[in-house]
């Protein structure tokens, strides 16, 4: 095959350069970000399994007294109309009514509303703080959620280099780009492995990795774009632009508006449910409820079409649909659908189940097209042009990345098992959780640091992380009664989240058993072996045998003279 | 495979590139979406691509300036695009 024409040896060199600079730097940070992002997916699969008071029959949702829900929340705790009514309609996956609005307080002030309705019970549940946070744990940990203030924007800058590294690394190795398309080789030179797998998979992951350097610098850095804009357009005032997508965002509603006796939340409902039969609704906006100028929006959306999503306001006085307010699916503009977009590729929120298990293996291919780009850099600098100092860099570098990054995967079996076994009635116990995932992974990290042999990490990290997962089905069934079996029927979605665990552990254990050959040799770079002088390892010899030489007297007396000058 | 020394920029040459990709780049992207935005009716399309395409283009600026061998090369392409945008946004 020909070789494609790459760049000059300057451009290419310097590049080079800047690839494995901006590389190394965000190189960790990515990794957890793709190595959490792919958990994330399943965040609303994983509810139930987290959850066990999620665990119930899912009621018929169109058969819900919605209004007789919104006027028992009023009383307990006295809603204010004026601003938004968000109620989530109960899912497959969270099968119970959430709202989040904002009550009057005793005081002027309003605060927020957060309960939750079980059908099963009838009763309303606060849930300003939730008995479980695990979803939200690894959420946030993919955009480093707990780094305070800053987490977020880093998480962008880390995108938008990693959009950088993709496109130098794609330049570098253009000239080799169809030569090598199929370098799946797995014999020869370390540095010969990792180069293939680092670009190989680097080339066939190009589309979703640019895809997703894009749309997370979006999400990280948004503020950085529309900044200049707001300020000399907008005066300021991000809302305008936010009404601009949104178009029900602007929506000001009349304080004073007299009551009126409408048509219910379920009519309306049904009315639309009618008009879109295929189509999933999320949830609904509620704005001046009882009032004559209320209004009502749906949520729509088919989780398998991308271009499904939309929402229907209604007056709740006529019952009629209000178009100016209204983004109808399929039919919706360039400017009401692009955010849409971006959202929907980001969180894989089209194209049904199977997208987002493409999704997952591609980010863990990306997650592993990281971390041999890391050791690739090692390999390359591991040879005599190096100094023991800076290959003792090298390797400590390239240790501690191993060990924050492979410590994933047994912390990760740490945070499900804690969730399952500190106590369910325990006061804060989601905060609890979270604190125990991340000293676990400290623990995880710092154990790592003492295995000098990078195969000696991965197996060690893949035995604990493989015993640990496989104890999460068993914690599971003990502490909540959700066996495999048992859970297999009802709510599938348990029993599948035990059976992935089950089936990581038993891999990982596999592998670490059979595959991984750790050799009693360490990574660690030997000391150069310093050459013995005799002469400097001789004994100063006693000063009374020295016999004099007369010719280096004379020369030393010379020297001397010669220095002074006289 | 580390790439060769020879062919890497120094010192203040290495500082000026890395500035220029990162502020230089930055403001000539923003001036140039900002610029496109005035010169349509409704700017809402054009702010709304910014939103990838801002960074499509800032990133891609940033390769320009290290493809480009001279650092004032590069600064005086993005300063440029800086300039000729904000004369269409203020004039």
């Amino acid at each position: 095959m020909k070789k494609l024409k790459g760049l000059g040896p300057r451009a290419y060199n310097t590049l080079f350069h800047t690839h494995t600079v901006a590389g190394i730097v965000i190189s960790f940070g990515l990794f957890i970000i793709f190595y959490a992002g792919a958990y994330t997916l399943f965040y609303h699969e994983l509810k139930q399994w987290e959850n066990p008071d999620l665990r119930q029959p899912m009621p018929a949702i169109d058969e819900v007294d919605y209004d007789l829900f919104v006027q028992k929340v009023d009383e307990a705790y006295n809603l204010d109309y004026t601003k938004r009514v968000n109620v989530y309609f109960p899912s497959e996956h969270e099968p119970i009514i959430k709202m989040y609005a904002q009550g009057h307080t005793s005081d002027s002030t309003t605060e927020s509303v957060a309960v939750h309705y079980s059908h099963e019970d009838q009763q309303i549940h606060d849930a300003k703080e939730e008995k479980t946070t695990l979803g939200n744990t690894i959420y946030g940990l993919h955009y480093f959620h707990q780094i305070p203030f800053v987490g977020l924007y880093l998480a962008g800058f880390v995108a938008l280099f990693f959009l950088f590294a993709s496109v130098t690394g794609i330049l570098i190795h253009w000239r080799n780009l169809l030569t090598k398309f199929y370098s799946f080789i797995k014999e020869g030179k370390w540095k010969l492995i990792w180069t293939n797998a680092h670009t190989v998979l680097g080339v066939i992951g190009l589309p979703f990795q640019v895809m997703y350097a894009i749309t997370g610098a979006f999400f990280g850095l948004l503020v950085l774009i529309l900044l200049p804009a707001v300020f000399l357009k907008y005066d300021g005032d991000v809302e305008k632009v936010y009404g601009k997508i949104i178009p029900f965002y602007g929506v000001e509603v009349n304080e004073e508006a007299p009551a009126s006796d409408n048509y219910t939340i379920v009519d309306l409902f049904k009315q639309v449910k009618a008009d879109y039969p295929d189509h999933t609704f999320t949830r609904t906006q509620i704005l001046n409820y009882g009032k004559e100028d209320a209004l009502i929006l749906f949520a729509l959306d088919d989780a398998e079409e991308i271009h499904a999503a939309g929402s229907i306001v209604m007056n709740m006085k006529s019952g009629e649909v209000v178009e100016k307010y209204s983004q109808f699916p399929q039919k919706r503009t360039y400017s009401y659908a692009v955010v849409d977009y971006i959202f929907k590729l980001h969180f894989a929120s089209f194209g049904g189940f199977f997208m987002k298990l493409v999704y997952f293996v591609m980010a863990m291919i990306t997650a592993f097209m990281i971390i041999s780009g890391v050791l690739l850099w090692r390999e390359a600098r591991n040879n005599n042009r190096y100094t023991y100092k800076q290959k003792l860099f090298h390797h400590r570098v390239t240790k501690a990345y191993l060990a924050i990054c492979l410590g994933l995967f047994p912390a990760f079996g740490v945070l499900f098992l804690a969730n399952k076994l500190v106590p369910w009635e325990m006061e804060g116990r989601a905060e609890l959780v979270e604190q125990i995932f991340l000293l676990g992974w400290l623990l995880l990290t710092i154990m790592g640091l003492f295995w000098n042999k990078y195969s000696q990490q991965n197996r060690n990290y893949l035995i604990i992380g493989g015993v640990l997962s496989i104890l999460i089905p068993i914690a599971n069934g003990v502490m909540t009664g959700g066996w495999i079996w048992n859970m297999w029927g009802p709510y599938p979605w348990v029993a599948y989240v035990d059976m992935f665990w089950l089936f990581a552990g038993l891999t990982a254990l596999l592998l670490s058993l059979f595959v991984l050959k750790v050799k009693d040799d360490s990574d660690k770079p030997k000391p150069p072996v310093e050459k013995v002088k005799p002469k400097e390892e001789r004994l100063p010899v006693p000063e009374k045998i020295m016999t004099p030489n007369p010719l280096k007297e004379l020369v030393l007396k010379f020297k001397s003279l010669r220095s002074t000058g006289a | 495979m580390p790439a060769k020394a020879k062919y890497l920029s120094s010192g203040w040459v290495r500082f000026s590139k890395v500035m220029a990709a990162i502020f230089g780049a930055y403001a000539a992207t923003m001036t140039a979406h900002l610029a496109a935005s005035m010169m349509l009716e409704d700017d809402t399309p054009i702010l709304l691509t910014s939103t990838f395409s801002g960074f499509l283009m800032w990133v891609g600026l940033m390769v320009m300036v290290f493809f480009i061998r001279r650092a004032w090369i590069s600064w005086a392409i993005l300063l440029s695009i800086t300039l000729v945008s904000s004369l269409i946004i203020f004039l």
